[in-house]
């Protein structure tokens, strides 16, 4: 809509959300299901002759004898951050599509991904009720800033599976996040775990002051440390930042110097996290260690290898450097190698949203509708991806945990997958090899050492 | 040794606000030397930056052209060489235009400039950050005295700040040119008598100024950008508007001092306050608002200062005036017609046929149109321009969002209430600022526009917090309920025919003629004994009231208050040259102003036409340019042509009647 | 008592004293010229009696009451009336509109509220009142003109018009014939003298114009740099010593 350009400025909000959601720094938080035979339910791919079986299905919308239709909507112009998100994310979803099409696709028709809809950053719901009122469309994939059509989306009864950075899927039972929604105020063990493995004993918490969820995220940060590893000095706190640090932080990293910090963790976007590590070496803080919520990008890091080595980086999935046992994620290195499409964090996620879908239809059956995929996903406890993800328990998972109720719809367990930068590449740092979850119960009471986690396909 | 401390704990903050200052002093003196050598308001320097920033990153960064080079292109030549092309195009045809139609032609170019550019060059073909600065490893730093770190860039940025205002000082304080530059703007024929060509002056100002924009728009990108979006610039122009204000716009050592002064409070104040204190939290950010509004209110002498006439202006002839009186009052009945059937046509269509989405943009097209009609009495009425109309609509919608969530109210009663908030809220903020007039009136109202979503937003009182869902019910009056598209369509509809029989009925009554009496003349107005401030400020106030009605209606649609999509403060700036671009002075302008701003880029731009996005600004900054030369307004220019069409028709008519009587054999 | 009683007005602007001790008294219904060389304050003086400007010091009676701290839109319900040198008229309005402007100005009759009940346009009352001002100057035939259009001399008596209109106890009058021929301006001072005549308010007339001031005025006030010369009958002062001498300087050698 015309006016998109100038949300930018109030697009503080919008990366503000982003680091909400990644906002405890860089945790998940999953379910593992231990069953009798101590092996996790596997949701993805899928056999079975269900799968071939064909019935003629009429008022379905997006649905023909030949194909299933599905959009994708996501931020392209006017994007406050720069990076790649909408292109990344569908191309996700198409290698995907691709793969199973190659496979034959599911109940004799092809999935299509048909068009890709930019929403300016500020137009979300004018597309999604766009695609709603068109009719002719299936489901939904949402990659936006600002998901202000979340609403529409779930009112008309369109499967929609989205960027998991949002806290507008929570009680929309048609929205399907590739996170969860995570408590918007409970305290987490990650942060303060990392600094007291690193031996650190003074550290920073900061985040934006124009968004509420930098904001939150800073002070839960800080609540962390108090809580968990109360010998851990919070020694410089900050939750006023402004948006992007157009002028620089200096006097707050000064002050950080002063305090004699060694570990910073952050809320702010991967431009922010930019200034703050050439602040550091400026004033000859290099050994500093920065733990960044959402930088996993590729580009980003190498261009700026020297200013943020050694630092810490929080994924929200089994990162493209660490390999597990997964048909999902060999497949998708296949495939983006096959299509010649870069390993970006928003190709995994559309990659991952795209999953969801096909695990939702094949649990639907061969007479499957809207409704019928919303259902079927919903009586799934354990979804993960084919290990990609903490495993999510979709049928309790879409109402927002709260600290004083954290897990009748929270993660069975508070789980990170933290990567190291080390010459300008990332490097796995949590877990082991073949598992690269650390994990604690949720909620956790005293803090302890995670346990090293895989859910990949067992065998 | 506490003094030592003291001593370099200041040195350290002053030395690193230096860069942050620099930047700032650069654009506030390119923009002062802007304003003091045409006489306009150029809010399009940063958009100007934009462009000269985002061709060195395109030659240098991308294409690994030599800095040298890129900066000789992007700077050298391209930003006086768009400087002299618009002077050449624009800004000619603006010396004499009234201060609301420079500020149209300028916003719209702030648009649309940067859109083009992106068009023609397809810049955002790939990732957009990574902006590096003009020096080569730029981020190597030393360290003064030893102790404190100063980066290349820096120090660059600096020196050309100082430079840069050091040129511009001799150049007005020693040389002819400077001097012939001044009296240009005072009187471009006055200069002339004296055998000066005005016009190469003038480029010449332009050439020099839009270089200094170049300037200032590639060296910001070695410290405070390094995401080339149009935003971020503007965002750093309006800071260094309120540098300066400081030097009422026109005194360079002041911008100079302001923009340094602004810099290092940057760093000063989060050296001194905890951040999290009040003070700590609000103060930063709202700084450079706080103090623009301060200068405005409080600076003697900052008053329509610029408001001399051209003594010599009585030798061109009088611009030519539509003679409205002079038609038969049926000819322009009979044009409404066509609108009329347009406007029932589609009533009828969206309350049967359209589909949700359809039914989406002709509801919000219509509550668009009810806070436009604030447009259409501060502008149109008063004469006048305010830039905070987004504040209002967001307080109109913050209160509906805590009355109906601590309340359990009736969403359309909170509404009214936002607006008799809205128009309290600008009966205040009134007060001290309706005596400066046109562009001060117009940058206080932008100030507290910035402040409000800086500040203002923040406090749990007012907006949403995260914990909060910003969910908005639709109400429901006696049986009817609203939650239904359709009805609420209709509610709407309701109320915008309300809201314009109370703005119609305001310009034909007492306000409408004092308002005309006071845009033609104040000193003449309070001859007759007409107090101006009582009339602005009813103005004023029923104007901020509809904008906050206009606000609370457009969130009770979308049933969330969504803010950032909503009330961002340009966006403000935007809808006013919209509306002023087609009729501000009458109602039929707000409600075509909705129509277009919701409707027309989906419908016209995107199914018809297939057009990106980018297209909408590059038209809309097109619209606006040409509003210089239909100052009325577009609509209104054709439908004055239409008007006289119609009158034509009737006098021939009227005049075939007469003919036929007279022949009458007696 | 007089109508207009103003003394020790001073005003300085920077270094420059504008304005030394000048003083003036206007009886109702007389008419008064002020008179003096350029440069002489007479337009700062002007603007001090209308609260265009504040003095430094002195004192302005008008009708008994002072006014000195008074607003201009304020001094103009009590009674004072103007005219502009450079016209002042409001563009886009008809000549009966800047009429009705002023007498809903003067009876008050309109407000925001009155507006919102549809109550604003001018009733029938009001328009009788402009319709007769318009026609005791001549205006009819143009009355719905718009004055963006009109010539100088019918502007200045739209001005006119429009001063009566709040029914002046004095009417000030700031350079009335510049930009006006000779005829113009004999038109001009005859209908303002008829008019005076009838509706009996003081004049006070700023004027270059010495005939015209010669033939309209009572008595005259003279001043020059700031301070008062003379004043007396007008005829007195025209043919005075100090007239001479203030226009045309301390003559020894004055040439013809």
């Amino acid at each position: 809509m015309v006016a998109k350009k100038f949300k930018l400025l109030s697009a503080f909000a919008a990366v503000a959300l982003i680091v909400g959601a990644c906002g405890n720094s860089g945790d998940d938080e999953g379910t593992t299901e231990t069953t009798a035979g101590g092996e996790t339910t596997t949701t993805a791919g899928g056999s079975g002759g269900d799968r071939d079986t064909f019935v003629s299905l009429t008022g379905v919308p997006g649905v023909s004898d030949t194909e299933i239709v599905a959009k994708a909507i996501g931020v392209l112009s006017s994007n406050p951050l720069g990076t790649n998100i909408l292109n990344a994310y569908a191309d996700g979803v198409k290698a995907y599509f691709e793969w199973r099409n190659d496979e034959g696709g599911i109940y004799g028709r092809k999935l299509v991904l048909d068009e890709v809809i930019d929403d300016a950053l500020a137009k979300n719901k004018d597309k999604a009720t766009e695609v709603c009122a068109g009719g002719k469309t299936f489901a939904t994939f949402v990659a936006p800033l600002l998901f202000s059509g979340a609403t529409t989306l779930q009112e008309c009864g369109m499967p929609t599976f989205s960027w998991g950075i949002h806290r507008e899927p929570a009680d929309n039972d048609y929205i399907f996040p590739s996170v969860a929604v995570t408590c918007q105020d409970c305290t987490s063990p990650i942060n303060p775990w990392i600094a007291s493995k690193l031996g650190v004993t003074k550290v920073a918490s900061i985040g934006y002051g124009v968004s509420e969820n930098s904001k939150v995220c800073a002070q839960l940060g800080k609540k962390s440390f108090e809580q968990y590893t109360p010998d851990i000095e919070v020694a410089y706190f900050d939750d006023t930042l402004a948006f992007g640090l157009p002028t620089g932080i200096a006097p707050q990293v000064s002050k950080m110097k002063e305090a004699g910090v060694e570990l910073i963790t952050t809320c702010i976007d991967l431009n922010g996290m930019k200034k703050l590590g050439e602040e550091l070496q400026k004033q000859g803080m290099d050994d500093v260690i920065m733990v960044h919520p959402n930088t996993y990008n590729q580009d980003f890091i190498k261009a700026n290898a020297a200013i943020f080595e050694g630092d810490l980086v929080g994924v929200s999935f089994v990162p493209f450097e660490a390999k597990i046992e997964s048909e999902t994620q060999a497949k998708f290195l296949e495939y983006t190698e096959k299509l010649g499409l870069k390993s970006e964090e928003l190709t995994m996620v559309g990659w991952i949203n795209a999953d969801t879908f096909f695990t939702g239809l094949l649990a639907a059956g061969p007479e499957f509708s809207q409704v019928g995929v919303k259902d079927a996903l919903r009586a799934i406890t354990e979804y993960s991806a084919g290990g990609l993800i903490v495993p999510i328990n979709l049928s309790t998972q879409w109402k927002l945990p709260t600290s004083a109720d954290p897990t009748t719809h929270g993660y069975k367990q508070t789980c990170t997958n933290t990567v190291q930068i080390v010459g300008g590449v990332f490097e796995q740092w949590s877990g082991e090899a073949g598992k690269p979850f650390n994990c604690w119960p949720n909620p956790t009471d005293a803090l302890e050492d995670p346990v090293a986690t895989s859910f990949s396909d067992a065998g | 040794m506490l003094a030592i401390g003291a001593v370099d704990e200041f040195v350290q903050a002053v030395i690193q606000g230096l860069p942050v200052g620099s930047v700032y002093a650069l654009i506030a003196i390119g923009f002062t030397l802007t304003y003091k050598t045409s006489g306009i308001l150029n809010l399009a320097f940063g958009a100007q930056a934009y462009v000269s920033a985002a061709t060195y990153f395109e030659l240098h960064v991308r294409r690994e052209w030599p800095i040298w080079v890129s900066l000789l292109i992007s700077v050298g030549i391209l930003a006086p060489l768009i400087g002299v092309l618009l002077n050449q195009f624009v800004f000619k045809n603006l010396r004499t235009a009234s201060p609301v139609a420079r500020l149209v032609v300028t916003a719209g170019l702030m648009v649309a400039l940067p859109e083009i550019f992106k068009i023609v060059t397809d810049f955002e073909r790939e990732s957009v950050f990574g902006a590096v600065g003009i020096v080569p490893d730029g981020k190597i730093f030393y360290r003064i005295f030893d102790r404190y770190p100063i980066t290349r860039d820096e120090i660059v940025q600096f020196t050309v700040a100082i430079l840069g205002a050091l040129i511009l000082f001799a150049l007005f304080r020693f040389t002819r040119l400077g001097l012939h530059m001044r009296g240009v703007v005072e009187s471009p024929r006055m200069t002339e008598l004296r055998g000066i060509d005005a016009e190469k002056v003038s480029s010449f100002a332009w050439g020099l100024s839009s270089l200094y924009a170049g300037l200032a728009g590639v060296l910001l990108c070695s410290t405070s950008i390094t995401t080339i979006e149009p935003g971020s610039f503007f965002q750093l122009v309006i800071v260094a508007i309120a540098a300066a204000a400081l030097g009422k716009l026109v005194s360079l050592p002041l911008a100079l001092a302001g923009g340094f002064f602004l810099g290092i409070m940057n760093t000063i104040l989060p050296t001194y306050i905890t951040p999290t204190s009040i003070i700590g939290q609000n103060l930063g950010p709202s700084l450079p608002f706080v103090m623009l509004f301060a200068i405005l209110v409080f600076m003697p002498g900052i008053k329509a200062s610029k408001e001399s006439r051209d003594p010599m202006a009585a030798v061109d002839p009088p611009t030519d005036t539509i003679s409205i009186a002079q038609v038969s009052p049926w000819a322009s009945r009979i044009a409404l017609i066509p609108s009329l059937l347009m406007g029932v046509g589609i009533f009828i269509w969206v309350l049967t046929s359209a589909d949700q989405f359809w039914m989406l943009l002709f509801t919000e097209a219509v509550i668009y149109s009810i806070i436009f009609l604030a447009i259409t009495v501060f502008t149109g009425m008063g004469g006048q321009i305010s830039l905070a109309l987004t504040s209002f609509g967001a307080i109109g919608a913050f209160t509906v969002f805590q009355l109906t969530k601590n309340f359990e109210m009736s969403s359309l009663l909170a509404a009214l209430i936002g607006a008799a908030l809205g128009a309290a809220v600008g009966a205040l903020l009134a007060l001290p600022v309706l005596r400066l007039g046109h562009i001060w009136l117009a940058l206080a109202t932008l100030a507290f526009a910035f402040f409000f979503d800086a500040v203002m937003v923040k406090f749990p009182w007012v907006g949403p917090t995260s914990m909060q869902t910003a969910e908005i019910p639709r109400p429901t009056l006696g049986g009817l309920d609203f939650g239904n598209d359709k009805s609420f369509f209709l509610l709407c509809v309701v109320l915008l025919i309300i809201c314009s029989l109370f703005v119609s009925a305001l310009k034909r009554g007492t306000t409408g003629y004092m308002l005309q009496a006071l845009r033609g003349s104040e000193v003449a107005s309070q001859s007759v004994g007409i107090n101006p401030t009582r009339w602005r400020i009813v103005a004023f106030a029923a104007s901020s009231g509809l904008a906050a009605f206009g606000g609370a209606l457009l969130v009770i649609g979308q049933e969330s208050v969504n803010y950032g999509s909503n009330f961002a403060p340009l966006t403000g700036l935007f809808w006013l040259v919209l509306v002023i671009t087609l009729a501000s002075r009458r109602v039929s302008g707000a409600i075509q102003g909705g129509v277009v701003f919701r409707v027309f880029p989906d419908l016209i731009l995107i199914r018809l036409l297939h057009l990106a996005p980018q297209w909408q600004f590059a038209l809309f900054g097109l619209g606006a340019i040409n509003f210089s030369k239909h100052p009325e307004g577009l609509l209104e220019y054709s439908e004055q042509k239409s008007v006289r069409r119609f009158d034509r028709l009737i006098s021939r008519f009227n005049a075939r009647k007469q003919a036929s009587k007279t022949e009458v054999p007696s | 008592m007089s109508l207009l009683h103003a003394a020790e007005i001073g005003k300085t602007f920077g270094s420059l004293r504008a304005l030394d001790e000048m003083f003036i008294d206007i009886e109702a219904g007389e008419r008064v010229g002020l008179i003096g060389p350029n440069g002489a304050g007479k337009t700062t003086f002007f603007n001090c009696l209308l609260g265009v400007l504040n003095p430094d010091s002195g004192v302005i009676v008008f009708d008994g009451k002072e006014v000195n701290n008074l607003p201009v839109y304020k001094r103009a319900r009590l009674g004072f009336g103007r005219t502009f040198q450079r016209i002042e008229l409001f563009s886009g309005l008809t000549v009966r509109e800047h009429l009705v402007v002023a007498e809903r100005s003067r009876n008050g009759r309109g407000s925001f509220l009155r507006d919102l009940i549809w109550q604003g346009s001018p009733s029938k009352a009001e328009l009788a009142a402009c319709d007769e001002v318009v026609e005791l100057l001549g205006l009819g035939d143009i009355r719905h003109e718009l004055i963006d259009s009109l010539s100088l001399g019918k502007g200045r008596l739209v001005e006119i018009a429009r001063a009566l209109m709040v029914q002046p106890k004095l009417l000030l009058l700031d350079e009335p014939s510049s930009g006006l021929d000779v005829q113009e301006t004999e038109a001009f001072a005859e209908a303002l003298l008829r008019i005076q005549q009838e509706r009996k308010f003081a004049i006070l007339l700023v004027e270059h114009d010495v005939d015209l001031v010669s033939s309209f005025t009572q008595r005259a006030y003279l001043m020059d740099l700031g301070r008062h010369i003379i004043n007396g009958a007008t005829s007195e002062v025209m043919k005075s010593e100090e007239l001479r001498r203030a226009y045309l300087g301390d003559g020894e050698g004055a040439q013809q």
